[in-house]
């Protein structure tokens, strides 16, 4: 209940913070966009399409949380919000993570609106199960990504300053999610580990992958593995980057 | 509460140490604690407001330990604190984020942490303004609302750090009547350079120097240290050598000093000490 509370006022902060918006809806736009352009695109009108425009959406406006969360972990200690919170009874791990959830809900909202607008086109068209599947995609291909961003974003501002953190993590970003493995370098597209979505939306919904796998075709299992690491990683980005912060915090 | 504070050091890499085995008993009631910049107050506050550990030493309040996470965490339910430098959430209203300190605060009942922000916020002259957006209430206001939520939850031990910069003399006055109010049954901390707040609010004082304990005990025993000492000078053309200037006054015939000496200028006017004097007395003693 105290959870939902914090979230609630988070949700409220994030909901007025005007920039997020402009930089999240024309990216999620141009996405959509892009969705429906691309040669890669099965269209609109089938599960492929909600899948895959999922999947665009969540590169494309993963962008966007990656530049602008930098100070998620840091602002509190410009404005001094960072003591005043820290001299709750309430774990500091807590407030922060009310504050990420908080964060996350409005930044899911838009594309998942847009989910929501092409599945509420595919119902009208006989597809029974479409806003299900806008839902689950939403859950397991948009959000992994968003928190991914969002949590490398946090974990750069907390060890770095914020403008060069933004930078580092609009870098990190794009490699995770444009670096095609047919590159001599290393990345993550193409093999489980890959962050974008490719093994859930080829291994659970059938659809063809962005990035061909180095090893056959993506399973049930691979999807699985890939989701279980995504959760794993955002764990570790958020937790390092509360630490960071605390003992950065700690030394001032 | 009673706070007793046993051999506290804390050390900051690279940095003298910002207390340097300090020991002091503090009573319930306001209590005024003064030095000057650099002295250690505002880390002394941290510390006890749970924000950082000390490098060594122990605060008890009431006898309970603070070094334990259970002691700490009980502590910080009783607890409201105003930091020097505070900026609330802006696209927040004060209703709203005195309701946010409340969670935090884990007052669990809405519509109680909603009664009691109302209050608050009337009772720091934010009434009119208590639904617009911090991000557009003056410095002022913003001030007033970090007041507001520094009482939220009526803790039993609250800490503020300069809370009187930036507010007009009428809000200050306001402020200062509050704080006293508060005072009478529970302990309020006040961190401030302006003797003036203490003086008029504070029966005990603390006076920190380079994180250790100068003084402490009644505010009229920090006075007392002027007694005798305190002069006023006749109009003079420069000021006099050798003697703490507390303040200057101009006049036709000359410039008249207030000073802390024992060896005033000729002609000079024995007057009774107050907290301003006793302060620079004690200074001027190191």
């Amino acid at each position: 209940m105290r959870m939902l509370s914090l979230v609630r006022i988070t949700l409220l902060m994030f909901y007025r913070h005007k920039a997020l918006w402009i930089a999240s809806i024309p990216l999620a736009l141009f996405a959509l966009f892009l969705a429906y352009a691309s040669p890669m695109s099965p269209g609109f009108s089938n599960i492929h399409g909600l899948v895959f425009t999922g999947q665009v959406l969540a590169i494309f406006t993963s962008l966007a949380y990656a530049a602008s969360f930098s100070n998620l972990m840091t602002a509190g200690r410009r404005t001094g919000m960072d003591e005043l919170e820290s001299t709750s009874p309430l774990p500091m791990a807590a407030i922060r993570s009310a504050h990420v959830l908080g964060a996350w809900v409005i930044c899911i909202s838009s594309s998942l609106l847009f989910l929501v607008l092409i599945a509420v086109y595919q119902i009208f068209r006989g597809n029974g199960m479409a806003m299900l599947a806008a839902l689950a995609v939403a859950l397991v291909i948009l959000s992994p990504s968003m928190l991914i961003a969002m949590g490398i974003s946090a974990l750069l501002g907390a060890l770095l300053p914020t403008i060069l953190a933004r930078i580092l993590a609009v870098l990190a970003w794009a490699w995770l999610a444009f670096y095609t493995p047919l590159l001599p370098l290393p990345t993550l597209n193409g093999g489980p580990l890959s962050v974008i979505g490719d093994p859930i939306a080829q291994g659970w919904f059938h659809t063809n992958p962005m990035y061909v796998p180095a090893n056959g075709p993506f399973t049930v299992q691979s999807g699985v593995i890939s989701l279980l690491w995504q959760v794993c990683i955002i764990l570790l980005l958020f937790t390092g980057a509360n630490i960071a912060s605390n003992h950065i915090k700690a030394r001032v | 509460m009673f706070i007793s504070i046993d051999h506290l050091t804390k050390d900051f890499r690279g940095r003298p140490a910002a207390l340097n085995d300090l020991t002091v008993d503090l009573p319930q009631g306001m209590i005024g604690l003064i030095g000057p910049n650099g002295a250690g107050k505002t880390t002394l506050m941290r510390i006890l407001t749970g924000i950082i550990k000390p490098t060594k030493g122990k605060i008890f309040i009431d006898g309970q330990d603070l070094s334990s996470p259970a002691n700490r965490r009980n502590l910080k339910r009783h607890l409201g604190y105003l930091p020097q430098h505070i900026t609330p959430y802006e696209n927040l209203s004060p209703l709203e984020f005195l309701d946010y300190i409340g969670i935090l605060k884990m007052i669990e009942n809405k519509r109680a942490r909603q009664e009691q922000a109302h209050t608050l916020l009337e009772q720091v002259g934010l009434e009119d303004v208590m639904n617009q957006p911090i991000g557009g209430l003056s410095g002022g206001m913003r001030r007033r609302v970090g007041i507001a939520q520094a009482l939220m939850g009526d803790p039993r031990l609250l800490v503020v750090d300069e809370p009187t910069a930036g507010l007009d003399p009428e809000e200050r006055m306001r402020f200062r009547t509050l704080l006293a109010q508060l005072g009478q049954d529970r302990t309020v901390i006040l961190s401030t350079h302006i003797l003036d707040d203490v003086a008029q609010t504070c029966p005990w004082v603390c006076v920190l120097r380079c994180g250790r304990n100068q003084y402490d005990g009644p505010t009229e025993g920090l006075i007392h240290e002027a007694a005798g000492h305190t002069w006023i000078t006749p109009p003079i053309a420069a000021p006099p050598n050798n003697v703490t200037i507390i303040n200057a006054e101009p006049t036709p015939q000359g410039t008249r000093y207030r000073i802390v000496t024992d060896t005033p200028p000729a002609g000079s006017v024995e007057t009774a000490p107050n907290l301003e004097d006793g302060y620079m007395a004690l200074a001027s003693e190191r």
